[in-house]
C-alpha cells in the first residue's frame, strides 16, 4: 500500500514558522515543498518512512530509510562547500500522521533550473567554457564530500541545479544514497529498497556485488562525467531511451561510451579528452587527482 | 621518453660516453656493485658535466629479504660493519618485520636520509619485491612502503622528487583483476609520491630475455598508463627494448644496462651463483627486427636484408671487422643508441608505431627465414613479436583503447 503524501495543509501544521507553502516535486518516498521562513524562501523535504508491519525486517528497514534521511542531512551540515545544497531553518524531525510516519527538514530554496530539464528543453548547447565550469563545481563538491570520506553515488543531470549566482553557477543536490566509508552500511535487505542509483548513471563499479570494499569518489568522478557529457550533447554516452534496466545496466558495464570530440567537435581536445577518461570503466583509468583537474580546468 | 643507464658491474666509462653521445638521458646507480666512493664521484661527473642528466641510485632494499643468505651475492651493499658499512640503511629484513608499520617507516627514513645525503636528481624510495601476487601480504607490505614514503620524506625535508618502487614478479602481473584492484588502490593514496620506479622480475621466461610474456607485457604498459593518467612520473628500470612500449603506454623513462642482468630485473643478480656461464657474444640491437642478434648473424645478413638502424653507432660494427664491434662498451653504446632512436623529432612513441614496428619486423623476420641459410634461430628468432603483438593489444583492451 503506497504512503499518502503530505498535504500542503498538513506540511503548515507541522512546520508552522512556514508560509506560502507549496508542493513543487515528487518522487519515490520523498515529496518537496516550496516554502517561506522569515520572509526567505526554502524547501522542506517529507520523507515517507514506510509502515511497519510487525516483521523484524520492515522495522529494519524503516530504521534504514530514517538513517538515510539522517545521514544525508548530517553530511550537508558538515560540507562548506557553496557547490553543495545547504540546509535550511527546519531541522530534522519524525512526525506521525495519522497512520503513517514521516521525516521532515529542509533545505535552501535554488531558484534555478535542474540540468535535465534544461538539457531536454532547449537545443542551445553550451559552451565549452560552461561545461568547464560545470565539471569545476562538481568536482569541487566531490573534494569536500570525499574529505568527509563520502560517495555521493547519484550524480546525474536532476540533481544538479544551474543558478543564475556567478559565485554558485551549479549546486549539487541530494545525497539520498550516498555511501560513507567510514560508518556501517544501512542497508539490511536490498529487496525492500528500489534501485541503488539511477541506472543510467551507474558507475561500472557499483555493478560489482563487493562493491563497499572498493568504491571510492571516482564512482562520482564516472557520473560527473556523465553528467557534463550528456548535458553538453544531449546524449547520453552509453545508455538509450529506449532501453530497459537491463540493458542499461550491461552497457554501463561492458560497452565503451560515446567520445564527446564525435559530437561536439567545437571542444577542445584536452577537455574532450578528460571528459572520455572519466567515462572509462576502471577506476584505476580515470584521472583522480582532483587538484590536478581543477587546474586544467581553470586553466 | 627518457632513457636511462641501468648502472652495474664493469661501469668504466660507459654511463659517460653514453652521455657525450647523447644515447642516454641519465642513469641509475646500484650500490651493489659499486663503492659508495665511485657512486660520489660519478654522480659529481655527471652533476658537472651533464647537468640536464637525470641522476638517481636504486637503493635495491628489495634485496635485504633474501640478504641472509651467507651465500647471496650483496656485494658492496652489505660490506663492511655496523660502522663502516658504505650502505648503512640496508641490511637483512624478515617479511614478518615489515607487518609492523613501525619497521617500514624506520627502513624508509634510513633509505631515504641516506639518498639525501647523495647528489641525486630525484630519490627512489626502498621497498620489497611482490614476488607471488598483488592480493598477498607482500603487496600489502609494498603499499605501506608507498603510502608512508612521501611523509617520511616530507620530514627529511628535501624536496627533490620521490619515486616510490614497485617491484613485482612478472607472474603477478598476469591477474588483470588483481592488477586493477591494487592499481585502483596506488592511485588514490592521500599523500602520493612524485612518480614510481618500476622493476618487473621475470626469472622464468622462455624467450630472449629481455622479452617477456604477452600478459606480463600488458600489465606493465597498463602500470605506465594509469600511473601516468594520474599525474605520476613513472620510470621503468631493466626495460631495454621495451622501453619504448611502456613509453608509449605513458612511461617517461626506461633504462637498460650492458650486461644481460642489467637489462631484465631479477633476483638471479643476488642470489647464490650457479656453475657455469661465459662470457656473452656480442649483439646488435637491430630496430627493424625489434631483437638483438649476434655480431655473426648481422655480418650474415647486413648485405642482404635492411636489419641496420642507419644510426651513427652502427659504425661501431664495421664490416671489416666482421661486424664485431671492439667491446662491450661498443655493444651499449648501440644499444642505447637504438632504443632512443623510437623517440623520434622529441615526440613519444605511439601505440600505433609500435604496432606498425612489430609489422614491420614480422615481414622482416618472415623474408630472411625464407631463406633457409639465413633463418635466425634461438635468442636471436622472432617468437618474441607474438609477444609484443599479443601485448600491446591486450593492453589496449585492458586500458580501454582502441589502437
Amino acid at each position: 500500500m503506497s504512503i499518502p503524501k503530505l498535504t500542503e495543509t498538513e506540511i503548515a501544521g507541522l512546520c508552522p514558522q512556514f508560509t506560502n507553502i507549496a508542493e513543487i516535486a515528487q518522487g519515490g518516498f520523498k515529496t518537496v515543498y516550496k516554502a517561506e521562513i522569515n520572509g526567505v524562501k526554502e524547501v522542506i523535504k517529507s520523507v515517507a518512512i514506510p509502515d511497519a508491519d510487525g516483521s523484524d525486517d520492515k522495522d529494519r528497514y524503516r530504521d534504514e530509510c530514517v538513517r538515510r534521511v539522517e545521514r544525508e542531512v548530517r553530511i550537508l551540515e558538515q560540507c562548506q562547500s557553496p557547490f553543495l545544497v545547504k540546509t535550511g531553518a527546519l531541522p530534522l524531525k519524525s512526525h506521525a500522521v495519522g497512520e503513517h510516519d514521516y521525516v521532515l527538514y529542509s533545505e535552501e530554496f535554488l531558484d534555478g533550473s535542474d540540468l535535465w530539464k534544461t538539457l531536454r528543453s532547449s537545443t542551445n548547447r553550451p559552451t565549452e567554457a560552461e561545461a568547464r565550469m560545470l565539471l569545476k563545481c562538481l568536482l569541487l563538491a566531490i573534494k569536500e564530500m570525499w574529505e568527509l570520506r563520502v560517495v555521493h553515488r547519484d550524480i546525474k543531470p536532476c540533481n544538479v541545479m544551474m543558478l543564475s549566482d556567478p559565485c554558485r553557477p551549479f549546486v549539487l543536490l541530494d545525497l539520498g544514497i550516498a555511501f560513507s566509508l567510514i560508518e556501517t552500511g544501512l542497508t539490511h535487505n536490498a529487496a525492500f529498497r528500489g534501485p541503488l542509483a539511477t541506472y543510467r548513471y551507474l558507475a561500472p563499479e557499483m555493478g560489482d556485488p563487493n562493491f563497499r570494499s572498493n568504491l571510492d569518489f571516482r564512482a562520482d568522478l564516472y557520473t560527473s562525467g556523465l553528467t557534463v557529457f550528456e548535458y553538453t550533447t544531449g546524449q547520453h554516452p552509453i545508455a538509450h531511451d529506449s532501453d530497459d534496466a537491463i540493458r542499461t545496466v550491461t552497457r554501463a558495464l561492458h560497452q565503451a561510451p560515446r567520445s564527446l570530440g564525435t559530437l561536439r567537435p567545437d571542444f577542445s581536445k584536452e577537455f574532450s579528452a578528460l571528459i572520455d577518461q572519466l567515462l572509462k570503466k576502471k577506476p584505476a583509468l580515470r584521472p583522480s587527482n582532483l587538484a590536478r583537474l581543477i587546474a586544467f580546468l581553470e586553466s | 621518453m627518457k632513457l636511462y643507464a641501468q648502472q652495474g658491474y664493469g661501469t668504466g666509462t660507459k654511463i659517460i660516453d653514453g652521455l657525450n653521445q647523447g644515447v642516454v638521458q641519465g642513469a641509475i646507480l646500484s650500490p651493489k656493485d659499486y663503492r659508495l666512493e665511485r657512486v660520489n664521484e660519478l654522480l659529481a661527473t655527471m652533476a658537472t658535466s651533464f647537468p640536464d642528466a637525470d641522476r638517481l641510485f636504486d637503493p635495491q632494499f628489495y634485496a635485504s629479504l633474501i640478504a641472509h643468505d651467507p651465500a647471496a651475492r650483496m656485494g658492496r651493499l652489505t660490506e663492511g660493519d655496523l660502522d663502516t658499512k658504505q650502505y648503512p640503511y640496508f641490511g637483512p629484513r624478515h617479511r614478518t618485520g615489515f607487518e609492523t608499520e613501525a619497521n617500514i617507516i624506520r627502513d624508509l627514513r634510513s633509505g631515504l636520509q641516506f639518498q639525501a645525503s647523495l647528489n641525486v636528481t630525484s630519490v627512489i624510495a626502498p621497498n620489497v619485491l611482490i614476488r607471488r601476487s598483488l592480493n598477498s601480504i607482500e603487496a600489502v607490505i609494498a603499499k605501506n612502503f608507498v603510502r608512508q614514503a612521501a611523509s617520511v620524506w616530507a620530514e627529511v625535508g628535501d624536496h627533490r622528487p620521490l619515486l616510490a618502487t614497485i617491484a613485482v614478479d612478472s607472474d603477478a602481473l598476469q591477474d588483470r583483476h588483481e592488477l586493477e584492484a591494487f592499481l585502483a588502490d596506488l592511485t588514490i593514496m592521500e599523500n602520493p609520491p612524485s612518480g614510481f620506479y618500476l622493476l618487473v622480475s621475470n626469472p622464468t621466461s622462455q624467450i630472449g630475455p629481455e622479452l617477456i610474456d604477452y600478459r606480463t607485457l600488458a600489465g606493465w604498459m597498463l602500470m605506465n598508463h594509469a600511473l601516468n593518467l594520474n599525474g605520476f612520473n613513472v620510470v621503468n628500470g631493466f626495460s631495454d627494448i621495451l622501453t619504448p612500449f611502456l613509453a608509449a603506454a605513458g612511461g617517461s623513462a626506461g633504462a637498460t644496462g650492458w650486461w644481460a642482468n642489467l637489462k631484465i630485473f631479477s633476483m638471479d643478480r643476488f642470489e647464490p651463483p650457479s656453475p657455469g656461464g661465459r662470457r656473452p657474444v656480442l649483439r646488435y640491437l637491430s630496430k627493424p627486427l625489434l631483437n638483438s642478434i649476434r655480431f655473426d648473424e648481422l655480418e650474415r645478413l647486413r648485405h642482404f636484408f635492411p636489419v641496420m638502424n642507419g644510426l651513427g653507432t652502427d659504425g661501431l660494427y664495421a664490416p671489416a671487422n666482421g661486424s664485431q664491434p671492439d667491446d662491450q662498451k661498443a655493444e651499449v653504446l648501440q644499444t642505447w643508441d637504438s632504443i632512443s632512436s623510437f623517440e623520434t623529432s622529441g615526440s613519444a612513441p605511439t601505440l600505433q608505431g609500435c604496432l606498425a614496428a612489430v609489422s614491420n619486423a614480422e615481414a622482416l623476420y618472415d623474408s630472411i627465414n625464407s631463406s633457409p641459410a639465413m633463418r635466425l634461430t634461438g635468442r636471436s628468432n622472432g617468437d618474441h613479436l607474438e609477444h609484443l603483438r599479443g601485448g600491446i593489444e591486450l593492453f589496449a583492451q585492458l586500458a580501454e583503447i582502441e589502437v
